[in-house]
Parts: structure tokens; C-alpha cells; sequence
């Protein structure tokens, strides 16, 4: 990094430094995978039990898979759903 | 005070005297009305008030019991939070708007019978709309318009639905009105449809996309808390247990999920994020049962202040900048540091996320589908809960505050009245997440239900973190979907649109067919003008005036003809 860009970098709020959504990225990776512990605990059946109502809740990171291909998949219909939809932007006009 | 006025007629009635005061005395006044209202509530016990014969009918004004006292609470507190956030306001129409709105529908959550309350239906819808109508744009005239066709026509199917159901039953009590049947309970039916367009059910939905972003800054705050949770509520008095409402409230919960993700406009994208919590209330109300039933109206509680705390940061932005629309935004944090914070603890009420509003109340629906085994219920509600993450929890705040670049705007921070309101409801949001026992304390039946278990707050957890890893991952590669100044077509295209569309078409038809038909017309009777004319104009031969002599002489042929025929016959 040259001196230019690294006081450009010191000189952007830390919340949109690059380095800092990498480390933020990484600690969001590190708390994603201590969620799991108690999954782990649960299968153990140490010290933990997961209330469930239903079968697959059950299942080992069932909550954790469920959000994140939700959330993934409500991104990629996102794409497919405008294709339907959307319009310019005075179509009511 | 008068003991056995209605709750809310104050609220109504003080609001009139608005235009007349100026200043400090008119802020005071502003404030001082609902906390005033509050007392006079809080004054009457539980029981029925204002008890009168109207030609046949027997009214009760008000009625007062546990059910409507959840509401009567939260609107009193909404009435004076937003009554604080528009303090700056200078226009006294949204003044008196904003509180007769209030006003009514808090009579019509006290209303213990069907006449006051399509009385007190139609006028949340008439006072409501002069919020959005006080934008001044065209734009927001027409949606007033439109909105207000589609709440008075809701009021409309619900009188009639009322006098039918009078003329059945003879009575007129808000009470349980019974299954739905259009050839057996028609009445009900009726009503049932009323209370299904004021709470945006899947396909009578779209008056509230189209209406409440075009309201003021200030009166899409107030319009977040009354007419839908009003009709929520209308809901759980008239229909709880309704195994309807579990399909629709489903289908509520995750189709604006899919609108959401694609909107631009971010009062929009709250107003979609509206129709999908009140999908979670709806399948409370037709679960039906106490714990479903206490979770439908605790999360209306905790729902209308993250929601207007939602509705309030966003109004802050257009208040500053002028708009909402996610591709013109980026990094306003910079200029509004608290708004950013109120946004974002508002944003993890919503997602539930635990020590929050929505962590305590929404779960209580989930676990009540559960327990009743409507299992495909269950897992849309856990699916739509993912989708409030992205459009409340993530959309909101990252890209009215932050985004992917800065877009050079550079504002004040919002005036403080707005900053107070949000620091209140803010406040409230996690108090109501840390101490939920005051807010369990007032619902409708005995609370059995503790949201701080362990595997409760892990797996809220693991879905919602998850949820924003899947988040993170995609924005990394610029994978979401982008931010488009677009328009999407929801059913509003129907009557905006469709039926345009046909009425230019069948008179691009019945047009020329008329024109043609008036052409055709005007050449027959030219014709037999002109038939006319050749035997009795001036050259016909009945025109013209013919000799005395051969005059007499035809009538002598005649005679002479006739006294032939004469002598034969007598012959």
C-alpha cells in the first residue's frame, strides 16, 4: 500500500475501511460457528437441549442452515422476481 | 370529564381546537391530549359506557375489557409518540388529522357494538387520508384518492354486512360472529371481508404499498399504527379461531417478503415489511387460542413502536434529504448518527433478534402454530422471520444509512422533537424485549410462556446470524439484489393499469360503433328528408298548387265514382 492510499485509508471512518468490514466479516464467521457449539452440545447431550417441536428442528444446525439458505434464497428470487415486475420507474404516471 | 364519554372522543373532540392555537400552547396541547386521554381511560374500569337507543338500535358507545384494553394502551402511547415526532409541523390540518385518526380508532377498539364501530371505521379512514394528501404532490393526491375509495369501500361492505347480520340476528354486539358462510352467515361474511381489506389481506393488500409512502414524513408514522392493528384487533374480537386466517396470514407473512427485496423505495419496503408482521397477527387470530391470541396482541403492541420507529428514522431522511429511495442514499450516518442507532435497534426489534421487542412477541405465535400442529404454517412463519431479517433487519438500515457508496449527501441531524420520539421508542423496544412481564401483565389471558429459555434465544440466534452471514457473504461479492429506481407492479396494476387499459380498449370499440351508428342514422333521416321533400317540396307533386277548376273536377270524378258504386250496391 503507498503512503497516498494508506492516509486515504486512515482518513475514511473505520466502518468503511476495507480492513475493517474484513475483520468484521471474519468475527461474523468466528460467532456463526460458536452457534454451532451448542448444536454439538446437544448431540452430546452435554449440559444443553434443544426444545423442538418438530423432527427436523432437530437435526444438527438446522436453524443455522435454515436461516442462511433462506435468506439466499430470498436474494436469488429477488433477481427472478424483478425480471416479472418490475417497470420504469414513471409506469404510473 | 364526562364519566361515560367514549375513550378517544377526547382526542377527537380536543383536536378541533387545534387550528385555533399557535406556538407553545399549541405543542403543549398536541401532547397533552393523549396523555389527558390516557387518564380518562385509565378512569373508567372495565365495563360497558354509553349505553343509548338510536331509532331501533341499542348502541354501546364503549366497551371495555381486557382484549381492548391492549389496543386502547398502544394507540394512546402511538397518539403521543407521533404526536412528539411531528411537533415541528407547522400545517394544523396533519395536527388535527393525525389526532382525529387516533382518536377514532381508538373508539373503535372500545366500540361494543357494529354501528359505532363502522362509525368510528370510516372516520380513521376519512381523517387519515388528509395525511397523505398534506404531501401537496400530485402523486399523493391520487393515492389519497385511491386510498380513500378502497377504505370507504370497506367501510361500506362492513354496514352492509352489519344490517344483514342485524336483520338475521337482531343484534348488533361486537362480539364472535360465527363461521363464515356466504349462503348461511352472509352478514359476518360480509364484515369478515371489511376487516380483510383494512388488514391487507394477499390481493386487498396493495392500497397500503400504494398509499402510506406517499404520505408525509410525519403521517406515515401515524398511518403505521391505527388502521391495520385496528383491524387486527376487529379480527380477534369477531373471528379468533377462524382456521381461515392461518392460510391467509401465512400467505401475508411471506409474499411482501419477495416485494420487499426488489423495492427501492424504502417507506415502501416498510410498508411491504407491514403486510408481512401483520401476516404473524392474522395466524395468532385464527390459531385462536389463548397463548396465540396473547401473541397476536402483544406483537401488535411491540409492532406498531418498532414499526413506527422504522417509519420515524425513514421519515427523519426524506425530512432532511428528500427522499427515500435506496439508489439515492449512502452513508447519511455520517450526518445522522442517532437516527442510525434508533434505525437499527428498531431493525433488530423486528428481526427479533433476543433482548428486543420482537423476541418476546412473535415467538408466542410461532411456539401457539406449533403446539396446534399446523405444521406448514409453522415453517412459512420461520421462512418470513429470515425475510424480515433481510428487508427490516439488514435493507433498512444499511442502505438508508450506509450502502455500498457514499451519495455526497450532507445533512443535519433530525430536529430533536423527532429525535426524542425515537429515543422513546427506542427505549421502549428494549425494555419491552429485557422486561416483558409488564407487557404479559396486560394481555387478554394468563401468560404460560418464557422466551428466555436457552434453546429458544440459541436457535433466534443461529437464524438470525446465519441469516446475516448469508448477508455479508453475498454484499462481499455484490451478489444482492441491487438497488433500482424502478417501479414494480403489485395488484394496484389491476385498477391502475388493467381496467384502464379495458375501458380505452372497449371504447377504441363501441367509439367508432357509435360514430358509425349516428352516421348511419343521420343518412336515413337525411334520405327520407329528402324523399319528402321530392313529392312535398315546392316541385312535388303535392307541393304544387293546383287550379280551382281541376280541383272541382276531381272531386266530381270522385262523386261520380262513388255514386256508381252506390247505384250497385243498391242494385
Amino acid at each position: 500500500m503507498t503512503d497516498e492510499q494508506q492516509q486515504k485509508d486512515t482518513q475514511t471512518p473505520w466502518i468503511e475501511r476495507g480492513s475493517s468490514l474484513n475483520l468484521l466479516y471474519r468475527l461474523l464467521i468466528v460467532i456463526c460457528l460458536g452457534l454451532l457449539v451448542p448444536d454439538v452440545l446437544d448431540m452430546l447431550h452435554i449440559g444443553y437441549h434443544k426444545h423442538i417441536h418438530y423432527g427436523a428442528e432437530g437435526w444438527f444446525a438446522f436453524y443455522s442452515i435454515f436461516g442462511f439458505i433462506a435468506y439466499s434464497l430470498i436474494v436469488g428470487a429477488g433477481f427472478i422476481w424483478r425480471r416479472v415486475v418490475m417497470r420504469d420507474e414513471d409506469y404510473y404516471a | 370529564m364526562p364519566e361515560h364519554m367514549p375513550p378517544g372522543t377526547l382526542l377527537v373532540l380536543g383536536a378541533l381546537l387545534i387550528p385555533v392555537l399557535r406556538g407553545h400552547l399549541r405543542s403543549a396541547w398536541l401532547l397533552a391530549l393523549p396523555l389527558v386521554s390516557f387518564a380518562h381511560l385509565i378512569g373508567l374500569g372495565h365495563g360497558s359506557y354509553g349505553e343509548i337507543q338510536l331509532f331501533d338500535y341499542h348502541l354501546t358507545l364503549a366497551r371495555i375489557d381486557k382484549l381492548s384494553l391492549v389496543w386502547g394502551y398502544i394507540f394512546h402511547l402511538a397518539a403521543f409518540l407521533c404526536a412528539l415526532y411531528s411537533l415541528h409541523v407547522k400545517d394544523p390540518i396533519q395536527h388535527m388529522a393525525g389526532l382525529i385518526y387516533a382518536g377514532s380508532a381508538i373508539a373503535g377498539a372500545f366500540a361494543g357494538d357494529l354501528i359505532t364501530l363502522f362509525v368510528c371505521w370510516e372516520l380513521t379512514a376519512v381523517s387519515s387520508v388528509f395525511l397523505i394528501w398534506a404531501r401537496h404532490t400530485d402523486r399523493s393526491y391520487k393515492a389519497g384518492l385511491r386510498y380513500l375509495v378502497i377504505q370507504v369501500g370497506s367501510g361500506v361492505i362492513l354496514l352492509a354486512g352489519v344490517l344483514i347480520h342485524y336483520g338475521d340476528t337482531g343484534s348488533l354486539a361486537f362480539v364472535h360472529l360465527g363461521d363464515l358462510s356466504f349462503t348461511d352467515n352472509l352478514g359476518p361474511t360480509l364484515i369478515f371481508i371489511a376487516f380483510g381489506i383494512k388488514c391487507a389481506f394477499p390481493f386487498l393488500h396493495n392500497w397500503l404499498q400504494d398509499a402510506y409512502p406517499e404520505a408525509t414524513a410525519t403521517g406515515t408514522v401515524f398511518l403505521s399504527a391505527f388502521t391495520t392493528k385496528l383491524s387486527v384487533y376487529a379480527l380477534a374480537r369477531g373471528f379468533a379461531g377462524t382456521d381461515i386466517l392461518i392460510p391467509i396470514g401465512a400467505v401475508m407473512t411471506a409474499f411482501p417478503v419477495f416485494f420487499a427485496v426488489i423495492e427501492n423505495d424504502l417507506r415502501k419496503v416498510l410498508a411491504y415489511s407491514l403486510n408481512n408482521q401483520l401476516g404473524f397477527m392474522v395466524v395468532g387470530v385464527g390459531v385462536g387460542t389463548t397463548m396465540a391470541i396473547n401473541g397476536a396482541a402483544s406483537h401488535a403492541f411491540a409492532h406498531i413502536l418498532y414499526k413506527a420507529l422504522l417509519f420515524m428514522s425513514m421519515g427523519a431522511i426524506l425530512h432532511r434529504v428528500g427522499t427515500t429511495k435506496a439508489s439515492e442514499l449512502g452513508m447519511l450516518y455520517r450526518s445522522m448518527p442517532w437516527t442510525t442507532f434508533f434505525c437499527i435497534i428498531g431493525a433488530m426489534s423486528i428481526s427479533a433478534f433476543p433482548l428486543f421487542s420482537g423476541f418476546v412477541t412473535k415467538s408466542m405465535t410461532l411456539t401457539a402454530a406449533a403446539n396446534e400442529g399446523w405444521n406448514l404454517t409453522w415453517f412459512v412463519l420461520l421462512f418470513a422471520s429470515a425475510g424480515v431479517l433481510h428487508h427490516s433487519g439488514i435493507k433498512i438500515p444499511f442502505y438508508g444509512f450506509f450502502g455500498h457508496h457514499d451519495s455526497g449527501l450532507r445533512c443535519k441531524e433530525a430536529p430533536l422533537n423527532m429525535l426524542l420520539a425515537m429515543g422513546i421508542t427506542a427505549f421502549l423496544c428494549v425494555g419491552i424485549g429485557v422486561f416483558p412481564e409488564p407487557l404479559y401483565g396486560i394481555l387478554p389471558y394468563p401468560v404460560e410462556f418464557e422466551p428466555y429459555t436457552a434453546s429458544h434465544v440459541v436457535t433466534q440466534l443461529q437464524l438470525l446470524v446465519f441469516a446475516l452471514l448469508a448477508f455479508a457473504f453475498l454484499a462481499r461479492r455484490h451478489w444482492e439484489t441491487p438497488e433500482l429506481p424502478c417501479t414494480n407492479v403489485d395488484t394496484d396494476v389491476v385498477y391502475r393499469k388493467l381496467i384502464p387499459s379495458l375501458i380505452r380498449g372497449f371504447n377504441g370499440i363501441a367509439g367508432p360503433a357509435r360514430d358509425a351508428f349516428i352516421a348511419g342514422g343521420k343518412r336515413a333521416a337525411a334520405q327520407c328528408v329528402a324523399y319528402a321533400h321530392s313529392h312535398h317540396g315546392p316541385a312535388g307533386v303535392f307541393g304544387r298548387t293546383w287550379l280551382t277548376s281541376s280541383a272541382v273536377l276531381v272531386i266530381v270524378a270522385l262523386l261520380s265514382v262513388y255514386l256508381l258504386f252506390a247505384y250497385r250496391s243498391g242494385l
